[in-house]
């Protein structure tokens, strides 16, 4: 008896002196991680890992550049095809409309919490500007997210700090008109400009300087002295913030690359003075790229694995702008290929009779060159980096700010900067309305592409003209009239379900 | 077909049976009978004093060795009087044995001890081995179908291993809702499992137990029953009781069974020839005002003779179902071997199982070990061991749908019947007719490899001391260790493998818990008027999860599969974890029986768990219950119509802390990586999620009325329960708005409500004649209604997929049944009427009466007004078609479900039949929306082909439209919705039993038909199925590229030596 007490006491005892514990092993506890720059940078970085997958990629391809005048696309089946005409349906393809929406809203979560716990770090008193290096990219990355989000979508919810716990005033937030949110971009970007390093010296390229800081301002007071908010006002702000990073490119690392071809270059990234911002992409699956993949023809080696997918072409009218010496012409697409399978050489046919869906040819399209990756190896792990932003854009933005503000001889100074480089001819015409087709039709030659297509459309107030001629729908549905709703993109319908505070979605909608 | 009975096999059981040697101690034969001298089977035997035991067999005849010590045998039998026989010398002993209503006290096992059924307070449904061996089980949880009322078993498809929901009393957890399995003491801590991120559905964690070592499962429902488990016991306890050694001769028992499948209800889907002719159709019908000349000749058409053949050329194609299903085939093999002396006896078991499933590559095999021994070291000490040993290979084949398009069984259903199987190399076709790659179910079916294994040790180790006479000690450790890997090899050749020139995907995971419980049992009865049963204890519970993957991709060569990882040239995704949490516990009963009459129970436990160390980590959970055995008082007795009245009440509180995982309160950042513009990757941090330092206990409070009448000398047995739960604080990751940057955030918010009834009949139809039927039925009916949460106007599900119907199935609003469908009402086809000028291509929609259009659309021009597509319902009346337009369309939950077992047994034969249905449950067939449409240009049944919406067969029949309009693509509609009734008859079996063969004490042989019938109206392949993601109770009746479930006959042989 005596004996199985102490049995029970012992027992007893062990089970009592097992506390409630809970060990942290795979993850750090947010309390207290900001001891060093190693940790600061890892939590930047952290804003950048919500871009690494192929969805922002993929997607903003399909709603930024699909509807843009001269893309194309072979299929019919598929219902990719009605990306050019997205917006036409709520209910359509919002699986795609929804990534975009919630990958931007991780990133301005990670860049919240960054520019709010940064300031907690004990280097924030010895090292002050290095701290501030950190909160001014992380509020370029807010400033980019949130530009993003109101250009495709209008008024969307403004959040300025991260949700740490839930409480449904702040879960279930409704939209903030976009003009305030411009305010917060254009803060965000003044410190960034202010603060960022030309340089970082840690890590290698691939990350925002403050070149990007001048650039990104510059696009956004653009866009807002654009429709629809039409503060021209902005122009001249456009201009000034843009000047610096024209005229002394060297005192930020920026150049224009004399090689036009060399800037889209797999093996260019590192280092690559005319990339203003791209998404970085590498060799594995989950931090591949994908554009190779949907951009070339049909067993070609540019895409590496079973050979592309030849989704997503031109129209060979983009072909025809091109004065014939202009290298953007020549090296700006690809005219023949030799089939991985056979051998055989394949030369595009811009005049087929009745080709099929998958023949190199007419209104299928003619590929572009700027996401060759021939090492690629899988449909979604190319390495080819992803160019949001490129620094020729900031003569192009220049010559359209000068434009707007009736000083067509600086405009012509810049359109021409970038002309040069490509060898096109200089351009003298000093007509307004005549210049401003020429410089519209300038960008979509130069960055076509590159994700800027409806942007620009929806600033200019051209959405209507470039949907009604789209090649696209001019084929496969032809008779799907405009409707002003298609100026901005619907709210994605998990996120009005999940929210219904976000109601009314946009006109039309 | 790979027959294998093989050599080994039958050599080891040879071995184990000539290895044995028979003592010959005391022998006693006899006969028993009823006072009529009618022969009792399965009369049980003990030697008096021993565990020394017996049975009667079919004649009702016994053969019993004594062991040293007592001589004297107690008989028993349920519903009669039990005898205590003096043998002395004699070595026949024949008796009969008076049938006594008093005697109807079986034991059932409950939480931290044994009770006789007639002072349990609990609603608990007991079922027995004897009840299953007339069955073929390949998984536990198939012995838990339509046993027991209130239990619902939801196997996601017939995939051998497929995933299982077994849901107690309906949902009380908006996560998993799972009930707690407690094998022979220990917590199984389940579901961990190497991660299958190629997968749709989960695999069946039951699925690496032996169900043939199952001696009883008892289900504990109520309060009264689970409070005692109260941390984990809101959704119910399943208490499985292994097979335990007992003292005695040497028993040997080996079991063959040999089975083959066939997937019983096929789809007919069109042959290429039909499929090109409505994909031409399709573009006649968007252009009436051109001739089909004119179509042809602006290459308009797909199939136009000039790049590919016309209809009428094109032949049959490939039917690619019938070369994805195949005869399944397999076998299992049993054997165990028990005997000792009252001081040590010994268990052994082992099984083999081998499945090879209907689907072409679908193979599963199991093996099982298992020893149990029980050591007395004196009269107060006893010890007793409990050591099982699981190995399951499951090489599985993708089927429910992973991204909404992959799946083997989605894709053949899809898949362009031109597409030949085999291409003119001869190898399996990878490309369409028009050269582009494509998934061709029949390679990612052969040559995509992926082999779950688990590893199982499940140990305990109980020692019991008695204190007193009255007072016993008992402490237990248990340990419960999986090892579980799960590697996933697709070759070049396929969908998944293409893409990276072959990919491989190694998971593993290790995940152990170690229980340790100690407890005081106190009986005491006095004068035979008071009895007493207490229990106090403490328990405490550590649970370590380790989990790794890495991803090969880029492969040299392929052929080496998944046994050469260095001929992979990358790796990625890679990642590990580890988490643990512990749970302290310490727990009471008290009962106390007047007279037998009135029982009075209180039970509870208070437990502390590290999920919520920041918040509310401690939970109280208390019950109190009351039983009056009216068939006692004078008063009833007096009416000599029950031979049990039993009224019983029970009230108390369950907790759960499921519903979030460790870390649920902490802050914590997640790691990751990002490439930079050198390609090279860095560490890349973030916040892993929103925490909740407020987070407690969820908490169900249930009240349980039950009523226990027998009638006739309990021949017949009837169980009435009514019950209402209230489930409070409901601990979910609830999905939130991902604005805030997140998809899920930690909470307790909501209460569900269930209120049920169940009904249990058994009865003796027929005995004391060589003519035997005895049947049992239960009925359950149980609502499931969400009160509220939190602060949120209604719960949506998640999505149902991923790239298609990425939207959630199913919308609850307060007061409201979960988890019903939501979607569009579909009321009816567009006719070429409804438009302003068809036959000119003016696809207006004409105005009616009252100046408005016809009919609404989502505004997508001539692509949405097809004649012969859907009309949908404005519910809100906004003149557009749009989510907000959404409504209830269908509820998955059943009106009832019911079991029905009958056997009937005439000599030496016995049939059994059982009967499975569930009524008024709707299901989604997701399948529909291409097969019913042949929208997205998949293929469609032929069926459809036949019915469809022509120009030539207009009609307003919404079930064959011309073709889906694209709005399906994200939302359900009505359409898709189908009553899921059934009744089907799960098991027949046929068993003769050979009683006196030479060398055997008995052989039996039986043959077995599984899933024979099956009533339902249903036009998917299988009513039975649930592949929903995650598992989620909200998610409920889904229909996605599930594995057809198979029709099978089973031949087997018992041997017992």
């Amino acid at each position: 008896m005596k004996k199985s007490i102490v049995i029970l006491i012992v027992f007893g005892l062990f089970i009592s002196c097992n506390d409630l514990e809970e060990e942290v092993y795979s993850s750090f506890l947010s309390s207290n991680f900001y001891q060093n720059e190693a940790q600061l940078q890892s939590q930047n970085l952290g804003i950048y890992n919500t871009f690494k997958h192929v969805q922002w990629e993929r997607y903003n391809y399909q709603f930024l550049s699909m509807p843009g005048q001269y893309s194309t696309t072979r299929l019919g089946s598929d219902v990719w095809w009605k990306a050019p005409i997205y917006g036409i349906h709520e209910t359509q393809n919002a699986s795609q409309l929804n990534s975009i929406w919630t990958l931007a809203y991780q990133a301005i979560s990670r860049a919240n919490t960054v520019i709010k716990y940064a300031p907690t770090s004990p280097l924030y008193e010895n090292d002050l500007e290095l701290v501030d290096q950190y909160i001014a990219e992380a509020k370029w990355l807010r400033a980019y997210t949130y530009f993003t989000l109101v250009q495709m979508f209008g008024d969307v919810p403004l959040y300025k700090e991260p949700v740490e716990t839930p409480d449904n005033n702040v879960l279930y937030r409704s939209r903030t008109a976009s003009e305030e949110i411009y305010e917060l971009m254009v803060e965000d970007l003044k410190f960034a400009v202010e603060k960022l390093p030309v340089i970082w010296v840690n890590t290698p390229s691939g990350r925002v300087t403050k070149g990007a800081g001048n650039f990104l301002l510059g696009k956004i007071y653009l866009t807002m002295a654009g429709l629809p908010l039409q503060k021209t006002e902005h122009y001249q702000d456009a201009i000034d913030i843009l000047l610096p990073i024209a005229n002394n490119p060297g005192d930020f690392n920026l150049a224009l690359l004399s090689d036009w071809k060399s800037v889209f270059d797999k093996d260019n990234e590192e280092g690559n003075q005319e990339i203003i911002f791209a998404l970085s992409n590498t060799y594995e699956s989950g931090y591949g790229g994908i554009m190779p993949f949907f951009t070339n023809p049909l067993k070609s080696s540019f895409g590496g694995g079973n050979g592309p997918n030849y989704s997503w072409a031109y129209d060979y009218e983009l072909v025809n702008l091109y004065e014939d010496t202009d290298v953007r012409k020549q090296e700006g697409f690809t005219f023949s290929y030799v089939r991985t399978n056979n051998g055989a050489t394949v030369n595009f046919n811009p005049n087929p009779t009745n080709p099929n869906g998958s023949a190199y040819a007419g209104r299928n399209g003619i590929c572009g060159t700027k996401y060759l990756d021939v090492t690629g190896n899988g449909n979604n792990i190319h390495e080819k980096d992803v160019i949001i932003y490129r620094y020729v854009d900031t003569f192009l933005m220049l010559a359209e700010a000068y434009l707007e503000t009736n000083n067509p001889s600086d405009a012509l100074t810049y359109l021409n900067i970038a002309r040069q480089r490509v060898n096109a001819s200089i351009v003298t015409q000093t007509d307004q309305a005549v210049l401003r087709n020429i410089v519209r039709t300038e960008r979509y030659m130069e960055l076509y592409g590159e994700y800027q297509e409806v942007f620009d459309m929806r600033r200019w107030g051209t959405a209507k003209d470039v949907f009604l001629s789209h090649p696209v729908r001019e084929w496969r549905a032809s008779n799907t009239p405009w409707d002003d709703k298609y100026l901005l993109y619907p709210l994605p319908i998990e996120q009005i379900s999940a929210n219904p505070n976000l109601l009314p979605n946009n006109p039309g909608y | 077909m790979n027959y294998y009975l093989n050599v080994k096999n039958i050599i080891f059981l040879l071995f184990i049976i000539g290895g044995m040697s028979v003592f010959a101690q005391q022998k006693v034969t006899g006969l028993v009978t009823t006072k009529k001298g009618i022969p009792l089977p399965g009369v049980s035997l003990i030697q008096k004093g021993t565990s020394n035991g017996e049975i009667t067999d079919f004649d009702g005849v016994y053969e019993m060795t004594l062991s040293s010590g007592n001589d004297i045998i107690v008989f028993s039998y349920l519903g009669f009087e039990s005898r205590e026989v003096k043998v002395g010398s004699k070595t026949i002993v024949n008796i009969s044995l008076d049938e006594d209503i008093q005697s109807l006290d079986e034991i059932v096992v409950v939480g931290y001890g044994q009770q006789k059924r007639s002072v349990s307070t609990g609603a608990i449904s007991s079922i027995k081995s004897k009840e299953l061996e007339d069955n073929v089980f390949t998984s536990i949880s198939e012995t838990l179908q339509g046993r027991a009322a209130g239990v619902l078993v939801l196997e996601s498809s017939g995939e051998p291993g497929s995933g299982l929901n077994i849901n107690i009393r309906g949902t009380n957890s908006l996560t998993s809702g799972q009930p707690l399995y407690v094998i022979d003491g220990i917590p199984l801590s389940l579901g961990v499992q190497a991660a299958d991120g190629d997968f749709f559905d989960t695999s069946n964690p039951l699925a690496s137990l032996n169900p043939n070592d199952v001696e009883s499962i008892e289900i504990l429902k109520d309060a009264s029953a689970t409070a005692i488990y109260g941390s984990r016991a809101s959704n119910g306890v399943i208490l499985i009781t292994t097979k335990s050694a007992k003292a005695g001769k040497t028993k040997v028992t080996a079991s063959l069974r040999n089975t083959v499948s066939d997937v019983s209800n096929q789809m007919n889907l069109m042959n290429a020839a039909q499929y090109n002719e409505t994909r031409n159709y399709f573009v006649q019908l968007q252009n009436p005002d051109k001739t089909f000349d004119e179509l042809l000749a602006s290459g308009l058409l797909p199939y136009d003779g000039v790049n590919k053949p016309l209809p009428e050329d094109s032949g049959e194609g490939t039917d690619f179902i019938d070369l994805l299903y195949r005869q399944g085939f397999s076998q299992n093999y049993q054997l165990s071997v028990s005997g000792g002396t009252e001081k040590i006896s010994q268990l052994l078991s082992a099984n083999f199982d081998n499945t090879e499933g209907v689907i072409l590559g679908s193979k599963m095999q199991r093996g099982n070990f298992r020893y149990n021994g029980k050591i007395a070291l004196n009269d107060k000490f006893s010890i007793n061991a409990n050591l099982q040993f699981n190995v399951l290979e499951n090489k599985r084949v993708q089927t429910s749908a992973r991204t909404g398009l992959a799946g083997v069984t989605f894709l053949a259903f899809r898949i362009n019947p031109n597409t030949p199987a085999i291409n003119a190399q001869g190898d399996y076709n990878t490309v369409d007719e028009n050269g582009n790659p494509i998934s061709n179910p029949i390679v990612d079916a052969t040559e995509m490899d992926s082999s779950i294994k688990n590893k199982d040790v499940i140990g305990g180790f109980t020692s019991v001391y008695k204190l007193t006479k009255d007072l016993n000690f008992t402490t237990r450790l248990g340990l419960n260790h999986r090892n579980s890997e799960n590697i996933f090899f697709a070759n070049k050749n396929t969908s998944r493998g293409s893409q990276t020139n072959g990919r491989m995907v190694w998971s593993t995971s290790e995940s152990t818990s170690l229980t340790t419980e100690g407890f005081l049992n106190y009986k005491k009865s006095i004068n035979k008027k008071h009895e007493l049963d207490a229990v106090l204890g403490v328990a405490y519970e550590d649970f370590i999860i380790k989990r790794r993957s890495d991803e090969y991709t880029d492969f040299t060569f392929d052929e080496l599969g998944r046994e050469a990882i260095q001929l992979g040239q990358r790796l990625g995704a890679y990642y590990n974890s580890k988490t643990n949490y512990t749970i302290q516990s310490g727990f009471f009963r008290l009962s106390y029986a007047l007279n037998k009459k009135y029982i009075f129970d209180i039970n509870g436990r208070a437990d502390g768990t590290s999920k919520f160390i920041n918040g509310k980590p401690w939970g109280f959970f208390p019950s109190a219950a009351f039983a009056w055995n009216a068939n006692r008082e004078q008063f009833i007795r007096e009416l000599g119509l029950f031979s049990l009245l039993k009224f019983r009440v029970s009230f108390g509180e369950t907790g759960s802390q499921s519903g979030v995982g460790p870390l649920a309160t902490q802050g914590v950042y997640a790691l990751d990586r990002i490439p930079l513009g050198d390609d090279s990757q860095y560490t890349a941090t973030f916040p892993a999620g929103i925490s909740n330092p407020d987070l407690t206990w969820e908490t169900s409070t249930t009240l349980n009325l039950g009523l226990d009448m027998n009638f006739m000398k309990n021949r017949f047995r009837t169980t009435l329960e009514w019950y209402k739960r209230r489930t409070e604080d409901l601990l979910t990751n609830l999905q939130i708005p991902s604005q805030s940057g997140f998809r899920t955030a930690p909470v307790n918010a909501g209460i569900i409500e269930n209120t049920g009834i169940e009904v249990s009949i058994s009865g003796d139809i027929i005995r004391d004649s060589k003519f035997r039927w005895s049947t049992n039925f239960n009925w359950t009916r149980n609502i499931t209604t969400l009160e509220e949460i939190g602060l949120n106007e209604f719960l949506d599900s998640p999505s149902i997929g991923t790239n298609l119907f990425g939207i959630s199935a199913s919308r609850t609003y307060p007061g409201d049944e979960i988890g019903q469908y939501i979607g569009y009402n579909v009321v009816g086809l567009i006719q070429p009427d409804d438009l302003v000028d068809y036959q000119n291509g003016d696809f207006t929609i004409r105005n009616g009466d009252d100046g408005n259009p016809l009919y609404v659309t989502t505004g997508n021009g001539e692509a949405d007004n097809t004649p012969g597509m859907w009309k949908f319902e404005d519910v809100n009346g906004d003149g557009i078609i749009n989510i907000e337009d959404r409504t209830v369309i269908g509820n998955p939950n059943p009106d009832f479900f019911f079991g029905w077992n009958n056997t009937f047994s005439y000599g030496k034969f016995r049939l059994s039949m059982f009967w499975q249905g569930s009524f008024g449950n709707d299901i989604l067939n997701i399948n529909k929306a291409f097969t019913g449409s042949g929208w997205s240009q998949g293929n469609g049944t032929e069926d459809w082909f036949n019915n469809r919406w022509t120009l030539d067969n207009q009609h307003n029949d919404i079930k064959w439209p011309s073709t889906g309009s694209p709005v399906v693509t994200s939302v359900p509609t009505s359409v898709l919705v189908e009553d899921g009734s059934y009744a089907r008859l799960k098991n027949l079996t046929l068993r003769y039993t050979f009683p006196e063969v030479k060398g055997f004490k008995s052989i039996n042989v039986f043959l077995t038909g599984t899933n024979l019938v099956t009533i339902t109206n249903y036009t998917g392949q299988d009513p039975e199925v649930n592949t929903a993601r995650n598992n989620s109770p909200l998610l409920r009746g889904i229909d996605y590229s599930a594995y057809p479930r198979a029709k099978s006959y089973t031949l087997g042989l018992n041997l017992n030596f």
